[in-house]
C-alpha cells in the first residue's frame, strides 16, 4: 500500500525534506559555538571578570583589525607557514621512506627498527635546545621540530600499512610477472599501503600545528611567537586572535586533505 | 609439456607431500583432487615457483622451475584483484609488465574482457563485481598474459553452486576458445573434477601421496546428470572411502536444470 502512494510528486517531497533534515544536522554543528560565543560575551560584559583575564568578543574583533592592519597577522601567517610546510614536507617524506625500507626489507628492519623507535617517546620539544644550539634560530629549526612528529606518525603508519599488504596481491604480481622490487613497491605495495599512508599524513598535518607553537616559541618569528609575545603582555584579545588563526588554518588544512583522500581511495 | 619428478614438501617434522611424480602432456586438463590438507594447493604453489620444493623437481618445456614467472599463470580462491585498479587496469597488469604500449594494452584487455563476457565492465573497481564476475576477470587477467600453464587453485570454492555451475561452463568456453591451454585445477569436489577433467590425479589425505590417476574419456560437453558421470563420481569416492567423509568431497548437491 505504502508503495502504491508514492507518485513521482511525492518522491520529490521527500527528497526535498531529507536534504533539508541534513542541511539542519548539519548546522546543529554550529549550536556549540554560538552558545559557547553568547556565553563568553555574557561572562565579558558582566563585569565580574577584568578585561584582562577574559577580553570580549568584541575586544577580539578590534584585535584582529589592528593585527591585520599592522600587517603582523599575514606577516607571522606566512612565516609560519613556511616552517610547517617545511618541516612537514621533510618528516613525511622521511617517514615514508624509513617505513617503506623497513617494512619491505627484513635486514633494514632487524638492524634500524630498534634504534629509529628507541627516539620515539622523546617529545619533539625536548630536543628544541639542541636544535637551536646546533642550528639557531632560524627557519630550518622550527621546520626540524615539526618534522619530527610528522616523520614518526608517517613512519609508524607506512610501516603498519606495507607490513600489512594481502600477501596473495604480491603472489599475483610475481604470477603475473612482475618480480622487481621496485615494479612491486611502485605497482602492489605502495598503492595497497597508501590507505594507511594517507592517514599517517592528514595526522602529521595536525600534529604539525601543535609543535609549530611549541618550535616557535623559543624565539622563531611566526604564529606561536607573536601569541607567547602577546600573553608576556597581558593583551589576552591579542592571544585569542591567534588561537582562532591557528584553529581556522588547521581546520581548513585538515578539510582540504580528507577530500583529496577521499578521491584517492575511491576504490575503498 | 610439465614433468613432476619425486616432489616433497615438509613444514618443519610435518610432510605435507610425498615423492610425487606425474607428467601433464599439452592441451590437457588436470583435475588435482583430494581432501582438505592433501597437500594439493602446496602442489600448485610449488608449481607456480611461489613456494620450494623440499625435494625433488617440476620441468616445464625442459626448463626447471626456480621462481615466479608469467609462463605459468595462476588463478586463486580469493581472486586476488587489485583492489585500486578497474577492470580494464587489472587485465592490463602483465602487459604494463612486460612494457607493452597503451594502446595494445588496451586492445589486448578489450578482447579478453569479451572472452570472459564481461564487455561494459571495463571501468569497473572489483568492490562493485559479484564473487563470479571478479573470477572472470582474475582469469581474463591471467589469459592476457599468455601463459604457458593455466593453475587454478580451487577458483570456485567460494562460489555458490549455482555461480560455480556456469563458472565450470563458461570455463571450458574459454579453455576451447584458447586452444586449449593446458590447465591444472585444484578441487576437493568429485563433482567438479569428473565434469572438467580430461583426467584426474587422486590425492591421499597428509602426507598427500598419489592415490590413482585416472583419465576421463568422457566426450565433451559432458551431461552432469549422465549415469557414466555418476559411475565414474562414485568410484573416485570409494577410492577415498576412509580418508575422509563424502560429505566434504561431494560439497553441497547443486543440481543444474
Amino acid at each position: 500500500m505504502a508503495v502504491a502512494l508514492r507518485t513521482p510528486a511525492r518522491e520529490q517531497t521527500y527528497r526535498e525534506l531529507s536534504s533539508v533534515r541534513t542541511h539542519l544536522s548539519r548546522a546543529a554543528a554550529l549550536i556549540p559555538f554560538v552558545a559557547f560565543l553568547a556565553v563568553w560575551q555574557i561572562v565579558a560584559s558582566s563585569g565580574l571578570t577584568p578585561p584582562y583575564l577574559v577580553p570580549s568578543p568584541l575586544a577580539v574583533v578590534h584585535a584582529f583589525a589592528a593585527e591585520l592592519a599592522s600587517g603582523r597577522l599575514l606577516l607571522n601567517l606566512g612565516l609560519s607557514l613556511e616552517h610547517y610546510v617545511l618541516g612537514l614536507a621533510w618528516g613525511i617524506s622521511w617517514g615514508i621512506l624509513f617505513g617503506l625500507a623497513l617494512a619491505w626489507f627484513p635486514w633494514a628492519d632487524r638492524t634500524l627498527e630498534p634504534f629509529v623507535d628507541a627516539f620515539r617517546p622523546i617529545p619533539p620539544v625536548a630536543w628544541i635546545p639542541f636544535v637551536i644550539l646546533w642550528l639557531g634560530i632560524r627557519t630550518e629549526s622550527a621546520a626540524f621540530i615539526i618534522s619530527i612528529a610528522a616523520f614518526y606518525t608517517c613512519f609508524r603508519n607506512t610501516y603498519a600499512g606495507v607490513k600489512g599488504v594481502d600477501r596473495v596481491l604480491i603472489e599475483a604480481a610475481h604470477t603475473l610477472g612482475e618480480n622487481s622490487s621496485v615494479g612491486l613497491v611502485r605497482r602492489v605495495v605502495l598503492p595497497a599501503a597508501l590507505p594507511s599512508i594517507l592517514t599517517g599524513i592528514r595526522v602529521s598535518l595536525g600534529l604539525g600545528w601543535m609543535s609549530l607553537v611549541a618550535a616557535e616559541i623559543f624565539g622563531i618569528q611566526g604564529l606561536g611567537l607573536r601569541m607567547v609575545e602577546a600573553g608576556g603582555m597581558l593583551a589576552m584579545d591579542v592571544v585569542i586572535v591567534y588561537m582562532i588563526v591557528i584553529g581556522v588554518v588547521s581546520l581548513a588544512t585538515d578539510w582540504a586533505f580528507t577530500w583529496i583522500e577521499a578521491r584517492l581511495l575511491r576504490w575503498k | 609439456m610439465l614433468q613432476v619428478r619425486n616432489l616433497s614438501k615438509d613444514y618443519d617434522a610435518l610432510s605435507a607431500l610425498d615423492n610425487l611424480s606425474f607428467q601433464v602432456d599439452d592441451g590437457q586438463f588436470l583435475c588435482i583432487l583430494g581432501p582438505t590438507g592433501c597437500g594439493k594447493t602446496t602442489l600448485l604453489r610449488m608449481i607456480a615457483g611461489l613456494i620450494t620444493p623440499s625435494a625433488g623437481e617440476i620441468i616445464l618445456d625442459g626448463q626447471k622451475v626456480r621462481s615466479p614467472g608469467p609462463d605459468r599463470g595462476f588463478v586463486f580462491q580469493e581472486y586476488a584483484l587489485f583492489p585500486w585498479r578497474t577492470v580494464q587496469q587489472n587485465v592490463e597488469f602483465g602487459l604494463e609488465v612486460r612494457g607493452l604500449a597503451p594502446a595494445e594494452r588496451q586492445r589486448t584487455a578489450r578482447a579478453y574482457i569479451a572472452l570472459v563476457g564481461l564487455t561494459g565492465f571495463e571501468h569497473y573497481l572489483p568492490k562493485q563485481l559479484s564473487g563470479g564476475m571478479k573470477q572472470r576477470i582474475a582469469v581474463a587477467r591471467v589469459l592476457a598474459n599468455d601463459p604457458r600453464i593455466v593453475l587454478m587453485d580451487e577458483p570456485f570454492a567460494a562460489l555458490d553452486c549455482q555461480t560455480r555451475n556456469v563458472m565450470q561452463e563458461e570455463l571450458l568456453k574459454v579453455w576451447d576458445a584458447q586452444q586449449r591451454k593446458t590447465i591444472l585445477f585444484v578441487t576437493h569436489n568429485v563433482e567438479e573434477a569428473v565434469f572438467l577433467a580430461d583426467s584426474i590425479l587422486v590425492l591421499s589425505h597428509r602426507p598427500g601421496r598419489l592415490v590413482e590417476s585416472i583419465p576421463v574419456d568422457l566426450p565433451r560437453p559432458r551431461d552432469r546428470l549422465s549415469p557414466e558421470l555418476h559411475r565414474l563420481r562414485g568410484r573416485i569416492l570409494d577410492l577415498l572411502a576412509g580418508q575422509v567423509s563424502k560429505t566434504e568431497l561431494l560439497g553441497e548437491t547443486c543440481t543444474t536444470i
